[in-house]
C-alpha cells in the first residue's frame, strides 16, 4: 500500500527529489521512482467543498434576509402608522406570524433553508406583535415583560427546529427578564438571585447541556450578582469577597468550559478588591496600615504569579503596577504633600527598576523599559529649578500653582543645573558604551537647554536654524551609533 | 401535518410552537380588551413629555395631577406613619379615591390605606415625609402610581411634538377606561384652560 501525502507534502517531496536528481545525488529517473512510493491524497467527493460553501452562502443570504425583514416588521410596529386601524395592524401581524410559521413548516422538507428563514421571520413577527400589543393598549412598555413573553413563546419552536440561534436567543430573552426583574429589582428582590442562579445552572445542565452560550450567561449573572451585592458595597458586606473569591477559584477548577476566561475573571476580582477596598481606603482615610496590608497581598501575588503560574507576564505587570502604587501611597499616607518628593521618588524608582533588571532575567526587558520611561521623563522635570525650590515654595499636591518666578533663586538653579549635567554625563557614558539610550538622553538634554536659553539671546530665525542643525547632527550621530551597535551585536544594519 | 414523519415528541413541540405564541398574544389582550369594553370611562389631567423607545416607537410620558396630592386628603393613619421627620419610613400602599368633577374629568377627593369597596380609585405608593416647597402652600405627597398601563401613551412616529405644543397652550387630558382598579388609556387630547 502506498503512503499517502497531502498535496503540500507531495509537492515538497517532488521538488526536493528533483533537486537531488539534478545535483547528481540520485540516478536519473530515480526521483520519479521514489515519488511513486507515495500517493497524493485524493478527495472522493471533489465537488463537496464547493457545494457546501454554496449552501453556506445561500444560508447566510437567507439568514440576513430574514433578519432584515424581521427588523422591518419591528420598525413597522415602532412607527405606529396611523393610516391603518389598530385592529387591522393587530390582525396583519397575527396572520403574518402564523403564515410565516405555516410557510416554514410547509417547506421544511423540500427547502430546508427557506423554511428556516421563514421560521426566523415568524419569530420576529411574534416579537413585533408583543410590542404592538403593548403599544396598542399603552401598557407602559416594560421591556423585560415583553422579552420574557417573546422568549417563552419561542422556546418550543427553537427546540422543535433544534436551532441553536433560536434556542440561545429565546433563553437570552428570558435571562434578560430575570436580570431586570430580580438583579436590578428593589428591596429583597436581588437576593432571590441566590436561589435563581444555582437553579439556572441545574436547568442548564439538564436541559441545555449542549449550549455553551447559556452556561456563559449563567456565569455572567453570577459574577454580576457578586459585583453588585458585595464588591461594590462600601460597608462590611464587601468582606464577603474574601470568601467568594476562593470559592470562585474552586469553581473554576471544577468547570470544564471557559476555564481560562473564569481564571482571568477571578484574577480581575482580586485586583478590583485590592484597588477598591485597600488602595482607595488608604486614600480616603489617609491610613498607612492599608498600604502595609496592600504590600503584603502584593507580595503574595508576586509569589503566586512567579511560582504557581510559571512566571506569568501579565500578572507580573499588574503586580508591578500595584507595587509602584504602594510606593506613592506610602508617601501620601505619611503626609507628604510636596510634589517634588513624588517626582524624585519616581526618578529613583526608575533607576532602581532598571538596575533590578540585571537581577531578574525571568521577565525580559519589562523592568528596564519601565525604569527608563520613569527616570527619563522625571529627569526632564528635575532639570527645572521649579522642582528644587525650597520646601515652603515648592508645588503641592493640593492645588499646584505656577510660581511667579521670572528668574529662579540661585538655591534652586544650582541643583537643577547640576542634576541636568549629571544626567547628561550619564547619557555620555551610555554613548561611550554605544547604547542608543545614551544618544536619546544627550539629544533631549541638549534640546531642552537649547529651548530654555536660545529665545532669550538670539533672534528667532537663528534659533530655529541652529536648532535644525543640532537635530541633524543628532540624527547623524544616532544613525552612526545604531550601525555600530548593530555591528557589535552581529546583525547587519538595516538600511532604511 | 402528516407530510412529515415525526415522533410524538416533535409533533407536540411543533404544536406548541404554534399554540404557545397564540396563547401568549391573545392572553396579553384579555384584560385590556375587557376593560375597554366594560370599563368606566374616566379622564385625568396630565403634564406630558416626548421620548422614544426602540421597540415601541414614540410615546408621551404621562404624569398626572393626582400624583401630587395635598397631605390634607390623606387618612390620619397614613399621616401618622408619614409625619414630618419620617423621611426614611417604609413605603405605604395607598388608594386614591376619584370623583367626577367636570364632564368626565376625575379628581382625587380622599386617600385611604385600604382598598375602597366601591367607586373609582387608583392604587399607588407614598414614601417619606410630606414635601413643603413653599411656606404658603400646604405640604403634599408625591404618589407613585402602580399602573404601568397609564404611564405612557404611544403615538405615530413624529407626532409627539404636536402634543408637546398643545400642552404648552393648556393641559392634556388623558381619557381611559377603568375596571376594578385596572386602567387602560384610550386617548389623549388637549383641553383649554
Amino acid at each position: 500500500m502506498k503512503r499517502i501525502l497531502n498535496s503540500n507534502q507531495h509537492e515538497f517531496l517532488k521538488r526536493e527529489l528533483n533537486y537531488l536528481e539534478e545535483k547528481g545525488h540520485l540516478e536519473p529517473q530515480q526521483a520519479a521512482k521514489l515519488l511513486s512510493v507515495y500517493q497524493l491524497q485524493t478527495y472522493p467527493k471533489k465537488t463537496e467543498p464547493a457545494s457546501k460553501s454554496s449552501i453556506n452562502f445561500v444560508q447566510t443570504l437567507l439568514l440576513f434576509g430574514a433578519l432584515l425583514i424581521g427588523l422591518g416588521i419591528l420598525s413597522f410596529v415602532a412607527t405606529n402608522w396611523g393610516a391603518l386601524s389598530k385592529l387591522s395592524k393587530f390582525i396583519i401581524l397575527f396572520i403574518g406570524l402564523f403564515s410565516f410559521y405555516t410557510g416554514g413548516w410547509f417547506f421544511e422538507k423540500k427547502r430546508p433553508q427557506t423554511a428556516k428563514a421563514l421560521f426566523y421571520i415568524g419569530a420576529f413577527a411574534f416579537g413585533a406583535e408583543i410590542f404592538y400589543i403593548g403599544q396598542m393598549f399603552h401598557l407602559g412598555g416594560k421591556l423585560e415583560n415583553a422579552f420574557l413573553a417573546w422568549g417563552i413563546g419561542l422556546l418550543p419552536l427553537a427546540y422543535y427546529l433544534k436551532d441553536r440561534i433560536l434556542k440561545v436567543c429565546s433563553i437570552a430573552f428570558i435571562y434578560y427578564a430575570i436580570e431586570v426583574k430580580f438583579m436590578f429589582g428593589e428591596g429583597w428582590l436581588p437576593y432571590v438571585m441566590v436561589l435563581i442562579i444555582p437553579l439556572l445552572f441545574i436547568l442548564t445542565n439538564k436541559l441545555a447541556n449542549d449550549l455553551k452560550e447559556v452556561f456563559l450567561m449563567n456565569l455572567v449573572l453570577m459574577y454580576q450578582f457578586v459585583e453588585m451585592q458585595f464588591m461594590l458595597d462600601e460597608g462590611w458586606k464587601a468582606l464577603w469577597m474574601l470568601a467568594i473569591i476562593p470559592l470562585f477559584f474552586f469553581i473554576e477548577k471544577k468547570v470544564k468550559e471557559y476555564q481560562e476566561l473564569l481564571f482571568i475573571a477571578n484574577l480581575l476580582l482580586i485586583y478590583q478588591f485590592i484597588e477598591m477596598h485597600i488602595a482607595w481606603k488608604a486614600v480616603d482615610h489617609v491610613q498607612i496600615s492599608y498600604v502595609f496590608a496592600g504590600i503584603v497581598v502584593t507580595a503574595g501575588l508576586f509569589w503566586y504569579g512567579h511560582v504557581k503560574l510559571q512566571r506569568s507576564l501579565p500578572l507580573f505587570l499588574a503586580n508591578l503596577a500595584l507595587s509602584i502604587q504602594w510606593v506613592f501611597l506610602l508617601l501620601y499616607t505619611s503626609g507628604v504633600n510636596n510634589v517634588s518628593y513624588y517626582v524624585a521618588t519616581t526618578f529613583i524608582l526608575g533607576v532602581v527598576l532598571q538596575v533590578l533588571q540585571s537581577k531578574f532575567s525571568d521577565y525580559p526587558d519589562v523592568l528596564k523599559i519601565i525604569g527608563i520611561i520613569f527616570h527619563f521623563s522625571m529627569a526632564l522635570v528635575l532639570t527645572s529649578p521649579y522642582i528644587w525650590l525650597g520646601f515652603e515654595q515648592a508645588p503641592r499636591l493640593s492645588g499646584i500653582q505656577q510660581g511667579e518666578f521670572e528668574t529662579y533663586p540661585i538655591e534652586s538653579m544650582i541643583p537643577s543645573v547640576l542634576f541636568g549635567t549629571l544626567y547628561a554625563l550619564y547619557g555620555f557614558y551610555l554613548v561611550k558604551k554605544e547604547q542608543l539610550l545614551g544618544i536619546a538622553i544627550v539629544g533631549v538634554m541638549v534640546l531642552r537647554y537649547y529651548t530654555d536659553y536660545s529665545f532669550k539671546f538670539l533672534d528667532k530665525s537663528i534659533a530655529f536654524m541652529i536648532g535644525g542643525i543640532i537635530l541633524m547632527a543628532l540624527g547623524y550621530w544616532f544613525e552612526r551609533t545604531r550601525r555600530k551597535e548593530a555591528k557589535k551585536n552581529g546583525k547587519p544594519p538595516e538600511n532604511k | 401535518m402528516e407530510n412529515l414523519p415525526k415522533t410524538n415528541k416533535t409533533k407536540r413541540l411543533l404544536l406548541a410552537s404554534f399554540v404557545l405564541p397564540a396563547v401568549i398574544l391573545l392572553g396579553m389582550t384579555v384584560q385590556p380588551v375587557t376593560t375597554l369594553m366594560t370599563g368606566t370611562p374616566i379622564a385625568l389631567k396630565t403634564m406630558p413629555f416626548d421620548p422614544k423607545s426602540l421597540f415601541y416607537g414614540d410615546y408621551i410620558k404621562l404624569q398626572y395631577e393626582v400624583q401630587q396630592l395635598p397631605a390634607s386628603l390623606f387618612d390620619k393613619a397614613i399621616l401618622k406613619k408619614h409625619k414630618a421627620g419620617a423621611f426614611n419610613s417604609s413605603p405605604t400602599t395607598v388608594y386614591i379615591v376619584l370623583e367626577k368633577k367636570d364632564g368626565n374629568v376625575f379628581e382625587a377627593t380622599k386617600v385611604h390605606e385600604t382598598k375602597p369597596s366601591e367607586g373609582i380609585y387608583l392604587q399607588g405608593t407614598i414614601e417619606g415625609e410630606p414635601i413643603t416647597d413653599d411656606r404658603n402652600q400646604p405640604p403634599y405627597f408625591n404618589v407613585e402610581l402602580n399602573l404601568d398601563t397609564i404611564s405612557k401613551y404611544y403615538v405615530e412616529e413624529g407626532t409627539g411634538k404636536k402634543f408637546e405644543q398643545q400642552s404648552g397652550q393648556g393641559q392634556l387630558l388623558a381619557h381611559m377606561k377603568w375596571k376594578d382598579g385596572y386602567v387602560i388609556l384610550t386617548s389623549v387630547e388637549a383641553w383649554g384652560k
